[in-house]
């Protein structure tokens, strides 16, 4: 993949504001998201996901303060979509001022909502939501224009246009997420940030939904920040995932190297929480203990609790995230197991086969035929 | 025998049986094994609605549509289905929170009364459910002391405080909450959200039930800690020849946790049987349309999943209002055939304890060949 970043993220941190002290939901965050890339980013609740984005879209509100880092947006040069080479400069997100902030959302950067129930204004047409993003973001668009628009853009996401005259309780919920999709893509953004999108709906109609939008997104190019707690469902859209745990992102990864070779044993515990649907039914364990309060981070590695292979320096020294494997510098793990200079203790047969004498259950022969996609994928 | 002896890890499985007045047999030996618990046989729920105008149609939701199904001591039944499926609905008119409108529910072969009182409480004594949401199904105002408490006077299990402490200490022990000391105080919101549901399956535990109703127990939980909870269950199914009813809509974790698997749809039972058979070998078009959305990391590729036709069965549940006639799935089916819009297709039996409600497999009882391509991992190799 080549390198065109369209957002950068340099260590981000929020923290909130509270009676006893900051809580630092977001703990030096960094990381790219190149031009038409979903990037996943998946954690636990709690985990800062959610803040993370919000912060980049600039949606937080006091008590929420971003205490330090960067956000830069590059935005596309020229080519498709109306007028968008009037600005290739970068912008420095978090500088904007409320003005270019107005500009910068929803024509760079848009949000799909959890909750489409919530996201829709039950009290006005899917129609007239719409419009009112064309009508405040495209003053000169005349009233034919913006409906011409409104009805070209349910249909790109697959309902028909007549359903434009309808109120969000007429819609299923499928489609209500669907409504909701479109109107992210009004203003056709650079970066599309979703929040856990299906996690209201059903399997059927969340495989409806992904399916739409990679499709989407091959078409349009946009970008896709994907937030979710269900890693299976990330591994399957995302090019890139990104686990978060405690506010830090403690590994990323593309798709594969995650799935094959998860370095993190937050990671692999995270793997192994989900039942297979195929393979040899085994007994699994899942990760003992619970996600830690952010009020009281426990020191060092906030993992170590939990960690089955905690050694001495986890409890005192913060992992930052390294690449381990010099041929794979683009996977990056936050554990002191891969970092030599912590002298982790000598794992018989080393981390990898200790980490598998966990109930290994990936089938030995898909694991070896992903392999070989896995090196063809690869840069 | 010891009050405690029930709570105990290693207690036999049929200690807290030969407590309990009610049960005169100790179906514990392998012969009365097979002999259902509880049953439920072609139960319909409709739900009525407001009449559109004064002489406007009686209407109503057809929740559940001729749903039969039985639970065993010590084996789990998971019951899948989409949201508006009717599993919520089954286990709540098994747990006798709702009437049926038609059918019986059979307890040890009885059929139950569905009138509430002191007939109802008795039956909670050996049929106790546990809600999907921990946020909710406990009262913010009051300790997990309280909580646990209740059930055990209630249900004349403790008749000193000092009993009591123990239990609740002993309860809170099985599920995992160590030291007991640390939570018996607290509140519900002083928990994390699996603390919580293990206080739920404590209270419900408390009762020293025969029968575990168990609705959506983990959906509201983390994913890392859904496991610990789901294992939590089975550990506790094993220690109590429990007979567990497991709601979901995760077909992947029916696989890791049930002996048998049923299949809902709109209302309606489409397939089940052993959890292993129906989700390998699915035969159902909606079961398999169903394994085909699930996440599944192996199958990356979109590719894999659009060979099958089955992706035209798109859409969603039909309204229970007004359902489509016959087979509920027709609609949305790329196999119906003309009888699938007349008739609710009857069961087929399949061998194996596995059936199918479908007239795909009405004729012989299996197709000569499989219409739609399994996702079997040799299919990837081409």
């Amino acid at each position: 993949m080549t390198n065109d970043p369209v957002l950068e993220v340099k260590h981000l941190s929020v923290d909130y504001a509270s009676a006893s002290g900051a809580v630092h939901a977001v703990d030096d965050v960094s990381f790219t998201l190149q031009r038409g890339q979903v990037f996943g980013l998946a954690g636990e609740s709690g985990s800062g996901k959610s803040t993370l984005a919000y912060a980049v879209a600039r949606l937080l509100r006091p008590p929420a303060i971003v205490t330090q880092g960067e956000v830069w947006m590059y935005p596309r040069s020229g080519g498709k979509g109306q007028d968008k080479d009037e600005n290739v400069a970068p912008v420095d997100v978090l500088q904007l001022s409320p003005e270019k902030l107005r500009a910068f959302r929803w024509r760079r950067l848009s949000i799909v909502f959890q909750s489409a129930m919530n996201a829709l204004n039950p009290v006005l047409s899917v129609g007239a939501q719409i419009a009112d993003v064309l009508r405040t973001h495209e003053p000169g668009m005349s009233r034919s224009a913006r409906q011409e628009r409104a009805e070209e853009l349910l249909r790109l996401v697959g309902i028909a246009p007549d359903r434009l005259s309808s109120y969000p309780h007429e819609l299923s919920g499928g489609m209500r997420q669907r409504a909701v999709i479109a109107i992210a893509l009004a203003l056709n953004p650079d970066i599309i940030i979703m929040d856990e999108p299906t996690t209201a709906l059903d399997v059927v109609v969340q495989r409806e939904i992904l399916a739409e939008i990679k499709t989407l997104r091959e078409r349009l190019g946009f970008s896709v920040i994907f937030i979710t707690h269900d890693l299976s469902l990330l591994l399957e859209i995302a090019d890139r995932v990104a686990i978060m745990y405690a506010g830090r992102l403690v590994e990323t990864a593309t798709q594969t190297q995650l799935y094959h070779q998860p370095h993190h044993p937050y990671t692999y515990g995270l793997l192994h929480s989900f039942p297979m649907l195929h393979g040899p039914r085994r007994e699994m364990t899942g990760i003992p203990g619970t996600p830690p309060d952010l009020r009281a981070l426990p020191s060092g590695c906030a993992f170590h609790p939990r960690c089955k292979f905690a050694f001495g320096a986890c409890q005192s020294t913060l992992p930052t995230l390294l690449a381990p494997c010099p041929d794979s510098p683009e996977h990056k793990v936050a554990c002191h197991l891969h970092d030599a200079s912590q002298q982790p203790p000598k794992l018989p047969g080393g981390l990898s086969s200790a980490l598998d004498q966990q109930p290994e259950i990936i089938d030995s022969q898909p694991q070896k035929e992903l392999a070989n996609e896995h090196s063809s994928t690869l840069y | 025998m010891s009050i405690l002896q029930p709570f105990t890890k290693s207690g036999k499985p049929t200690s807290n049986k030969a407590m309990q007045p009610g049960t005169s047999t100790t179906a514990s030996k392998d012969g009365v094994q097979d002999r259902p618990l509880l049953e439920a046989e072609h139960v319909r729920k409709e739900f009525p609605l407001k009449r559109a105008g004064f002489f406007g149609p009686r209407r109503g939701v057809k929740a559940v549509e001729d749903v039969s199904l039985s639970l065993r001591p010590g084996r789990s039944l998971a019951v899948v289905g989409e949201s508006g499926s009717g599993k919520t609905t089954v286990a709540r008119l098994l747990a006798q929170l709702y009437p049926t409108s038609a059918g019986k529910i059979r307890f040890r072969g009885n059929p139950i009364k569905g009138k509430g009182g002191k007939a109802a409480r008795e039956y909670r004594r050996h049929v106790q459910l546990i809600f999907q949401d921990p946020f909710s199904s406990l009262n913010p105002m009051h300790t997990i002391r309280y909580h646990l408490s209740r059930p055990l006077r209630l249900y004349g299990h403790a008749h000193s405080a000092a009993e009591e402490e123990q239990q609740v200490k002993a309860l809170l022990e099985r599920v995992n909450l160590v030291p007991a000391e640390q939570f018996i105080e607290k509140y519900p919101h002083q928990l994390s959200g699996g603390q919580r549901q293990r206080v739920a399956i404590a209270r419900a535990l408390a009762a020293r039930p025969e029968v575990l109703l168990a609705d959506e127990p983990v959906s509201m939980l983390d994913v890392s800690i859904r496991l610990d909870v789901l294992n939590l269950l089975l550990r506790l199914k094993e220690e109590d020849r429990l007979a567990l009813l497991y709601i979901t809509h995760d077909i992947a974790s029916a696989r890791y946790f049930a002996d048998e698997t049923l299949v809902m749809y709109a209302g309606q039972m489409v397939e089940g049987g052993p959890s292993e058979e129906v989700i390998q070998e699915p035969k159902h078009p909606y079961t398999q349309l169903l394994l085909l959305s699930a996440p599944d990391p192996e199958k990356t590729e979109e590719g894999q999943r659009s060979a099958s036709p089955l992706l035209a069965a798109r859409g969603e549940p039909p309204s229970l209002i007004n359902p489509p006639k016959g087979c509920r799935f027709h609609p949305r089916c790329p196999f119906a055939m003309p009888v699938c819009r007349e008739q609710v297709p009857g069961r087929t039996e399949l061998g194996n304890g596995h059936w199918t409600h479908c007239f795909l497999y009405q004729q012989t009882g299996k197709l000569s060949s499989p219409v739609i391509p399994q996702d079997t991992p040799e299919s990837k190799d081409e």
